[in-house]
Order: structure tokens, then C-alpha cells, then sequence
């Protein structure tokens, strides 16, 4: 069930300065589990939205801060297998927008071989980002991966 | 590092590609004109039937053997398995008419099912083109000709008048039947389809402008994805599960456009809508729709 952020506010009363916040046994588990589903249904709108507009920046960034999370070296190929697109020569647009807007790093190691990182220095905020796409997000590549399985499955 | 540049992504011709503005719309404007190429073909092709079917009823089939039994009055005496010959020519006419008719309105053309071929391909599954309206007709109608060819060599022959009626009333309705019902299934079920488990399937309709308006520069490709009937709308239950799935994973409950019967149907179906950018998300989501669902039904 969606959980808006009033009403989370109100449900424990984050905003009465007069009734103190005590979380114990049963309560503590569901101001996380509610804090989840906030974060999730975030994390669902990111998603939303960034694969409504047509160039395909936010998805590339979303799946950098997937896989910067697990891997210490990311290059387009792993961003292209992690979005799931046929051809790298799709993403080449969305690269450029990033990188112009200062949000990611290339490194160009060699002619082919580019090594890409979120940009936190002059973007603070993508360690949040980073954190809840890597937790709540699943990537088309995993989405293909469960579909497939299901398929597979008697 | 250089200024911030687009640079064209060149595509082969025969691909469509949406990648940027100028591509997009040349592919566009391709689909367009291959959808306008292939309604002209099959518009030609129901002249054709038409217009074979009305000489043979108008001129062919009154040229009667007149003969003169010597007195002055003339018989007419029509030629031999006519009746079988009618049939065949009505019932083929009737059901290749509307067959070319839905196939003028589907707006499938080759580039777009060879685009929506290997998006699907893409993430290992495979498109179907449903066809099995054909199959049908094939055998319902080739069983009628048959009795009825039978029925004319007198091979099939009734002594009691009682029986005679009988077999005549059967005869009739099994023609309507044979008819109507590879036309009923041309105009719902053939189409593409990809086929998941054995019980779920998603159908993809394609849906786009196609006139061109003065003010509007109109673009967009669209593509409706609609999974198989998954459960009666009157059972709460299911209907209860079917809004917390469509709800959690922002999947439309009513659908809008050509497909708006679906809306109308008592059973329940995952629908989405998608564009070339997000084709394959899109679909994911309605196939993880469906397998949240199989999961909690098969508990």
C-alpha cells in the first residue's frame, strides 16, 4: 500500500514536539518497514520518470549507482548489459548529456575502454541516490532475468 | 573536452531507430508510408473479390441452359454443383473480404514488427503471429463444401421428408457457424502475441496517428500491451489482487483508444502502454504483473 510522507509525519508524530518518539519491539519494526515503502514508492517514481523521458540520462545514472554500489570499476559496456539496450551507440547520447552536466566522471583508459563514476563530489546528493537505487531498484537486466526464470519455470 | 555535441546515430534503412529527433522521425514517417503502401495493396485485393464474386452472382450464375421443349416455353436449368460452386465462392469471398479489411486496419506494418521482433528478441522472448482464423476456415469450410457437394451427388439421401427438413435446418446452421466464426476470430484474436507460460500470453497493438493535421506534428508511436483474460471482474478476491498489483506497479486499469472493448469485457487483464524508449520496461512490468499474480494464485 502507498504511504504518502504526511501522512508518515502524522502516523508517528514526527511533528509534536510535545510527545516524544519512543520505538520499541513491534513500533520500531514498523517505522521501518513504513520508512521502506516510502523509499520504494521513491525509488518506483525515479524509475517512472526517468524512463518517460526520451533521452535515456536518468536510466544510465540509475544503473551507475547500481552498480557503483557492488563493482569498483564500471564501463558502458556494464551500464548497456545493466539497461538491457542492444547497442551501446543508444547510450552514447546520454553519456554526453552527463558528462557535460558534470553528473558522471569518464575515464578514458584506453580508445575503448572508459571507466565511469558518479559524480559525488559536485553532487552530494547521488550518495542518497546511490543508496536507495541499491536497495529498491531493480534493473531491466534483473527484470529480464525473473521474467525469464518464471518463464522457465513449470 | 569538447563542447557538448549530439551527434547523429546513423541507422540502416531498413531499421526503425527513436534515438533522437531526426530518426525518429524519418521512422516515423517510414511506418507511416509503409502503412499507407500496405492499405492500398489490401484495399486492391478487396476490389478484387468483390467485384469477382459480384460478376459471378450478377453474370455468370443467370446464364441458365435454355431450352425449348417445342411448344414455346422455355426451362431454366442451372448447371451442375451450383449450389456447391455458390457456396465456396460466397463463403471464400465473405471471409477474405473481412480478412483483407483487418489487415488494412492493423497498423503493423514491416518495420515495425521487425523493430518489435527484436526489442522482444532482446529480452528472450519470442513474438507470435497469431493466425488461426485461417486454419479454421480452412477445415470448417471444407467440411461444408463437402456435405453439400455430397448433398448434390446425392450421396446423401434422405426417403423421409421429416428427416430431409432436418438434415436441410442442421445444414444451414452448421454454414453459419462455419462462417461466422473464423471471421469472429480474424477480427479478435489474430494479432501478435507473445506467449509466456501456457496460461499467459500478452498481446502487442501498435497505435499511432495517421493523418498529419496542420497544427500538430503529432509523433508519437504507441504500443499497447494487453495480457490474457486472468480472471472474472465479479470475483472480489481476485479483483482485489488485481488492484493491488496494477496499483503497486502503476499499470492503467482502463485503457483508452481502439482497444477500449477490452474495458468493456467482464474479465480482468494487465494493460500498459509504451513508446520506443521504454518498450522494454513496459513490457517487463506487465510479465512481472503477471508472475506476482501466477505466484499468489498458485499459493
Amino acid at each position: 500500500m502507498s504511504l504518502s510522507y504526511e501522512d508518515f509525519i502524522k502516523k508517528y508524530q514526527l511533528d509534536d514536539f510535545k510527545v516524544g518518539l519512543e520505538l520499541k519491539g513491534h513500533d520500531k519494526v514498523n517505522f521501518y518497514n513504513d520508512l521502506s515503502v516510502i523509499m520504494k514508492n521513491f525509488c518506483k517514481i525515479l524509475d517512472k520518470l526517468t524512463n518517460i523521458a526520451s533521452l535515456r540520462g536518468g536510466q544510465v545514472l540509475m544503473s551507475l549507482a547500481k552498480l557503483q554500489a557492488k563493482h569498483s570499476v564500471i564501463n558502458k559496456t556494464d551500464i548497456k548489459n545493466c539497461l538491457n539496450i542492444d547497442r551501446l551507440e543508444k547510450l552514447m547520447h546520454a553519456f554526453d548529456y552527463l558528462e557535460q552536466q558534470n553528473y558522471i566522471i569518464i575515464e578514458k583508459k584506453t580508445q575503448k575502454f572508459h571507466i565511469l563514476k558518479l559524480n559525488k563530489t559536485d553532487n552530494p546528493d547521488f550518495k542518497l541516490l546511490e543508496e536507495i537505487v541499491e536497495k529498491f531498484w531493480t534493473s531491466p537486466e534483473e527484470d529480464k532475468e525473473k521474467a525469464q526464470k518464471w518463464r522457465d519455470s513449470k | 573536452m569538447e563542447g557538448f555535441k549530439i551527434t547523429d546515430y546513423n541507422k540502416s534503412n531498413e531499421q526503425l531507430d527513436f534515438e533522437n529527433e531526426k530518426n525518429s522521425i524519418d521512422s516515423f514517417n517510414t511506418i507511416r508510408a509503409e502503412y499507407f503502401k500496405k492499405r492500398i495493396k489490401w484495399l486492391i485485393y478487396v476490389l478484387v473479390v468483390v467485384i469477382s464474386i459480384t460478376v459471378h452472382f450478377t453474370i455468370i450464375y443467370p446464364v441458365y441452359l435454355i431450352s425449348d421443349n417445342g411448344i414455346g416455353v422455355s426451362t431454366l436449368q442451372p448447371y451442375t454443383f451450383s449450389f456447391t460452386i455458390n457456396w465456396t465462392l460466397f463463403s471464400t469471398g465473405s471471409y477474405l473480404i473481412i480478412y483483407f479489411i483487418k489487415s488494412m486496419m492493423m497498423r503493423v506494418t514491416p518495420s515495425l514488427k521487425q523493430y518489435i521482433y527484436s526489442e522482444i528478441n532482446n529480452i528472450g522472448f519470442k513474438v507470435q503471429e497469431k493466425r488461426k482464423s485461417g486454419i479454421t476456415f480452412l477445415i470448417l469450410n471444407c467440411i461444408s463444401v463437402l456435405i453439400i457437394l455430397l448433398f448434390e451427388l446425392r450421396v446423401i439421401y434422405f426417403n423421409s421428408l421429416l428427416f430431409a427438413n432436418l438434415f436441410k435446418g442442421i445444414l444451414v446452421i452448421y454454414l453459419f457457424i462455419s462462417l461466422i466464426i473464423p471471421i469472429i476470430w480474424r477480427v479478435s484474436y489474430d494479432r501478435l502475441s507473445v506467449k509466456l507460460k501456457k496460461k499467459y500470453h500478452i498481446n502487442i497493438i501498435p497505435n499511432y496517428r495517421i493523418r498529419k493535421f496542420k497544427n500538430q506534428n503529432y509523433q508519437l508511436l504507441g504500443i499497447y500491451f494487453t495480457s490474457n483474460r486472468i480472471a472474472s471482474k465479479f470475483n472480489k478476491n481476485n479483483k482485489r489482487l488485481y488492484n493491488k498489483i496494477a496499483e503497486s506497479r502503476w499499470l492503467p486499469r482502463k485503457i483508452k483508444s481502439f482497444i477500449s472493448k477490452y474495458s468493456m469485457s467482464i474479465f480482468l487483464r494487465f494493460n500498459e502502454f509504451s513508446t520506443p524508449n521504454n518498450f522494454q520496461k513496459q513490457f517487463l512490468n506487465v510479465v512481472l504483473a503477471l508472475q506476482e499474480w501466477d505466484a499468489t494464485i498458485s499459493c
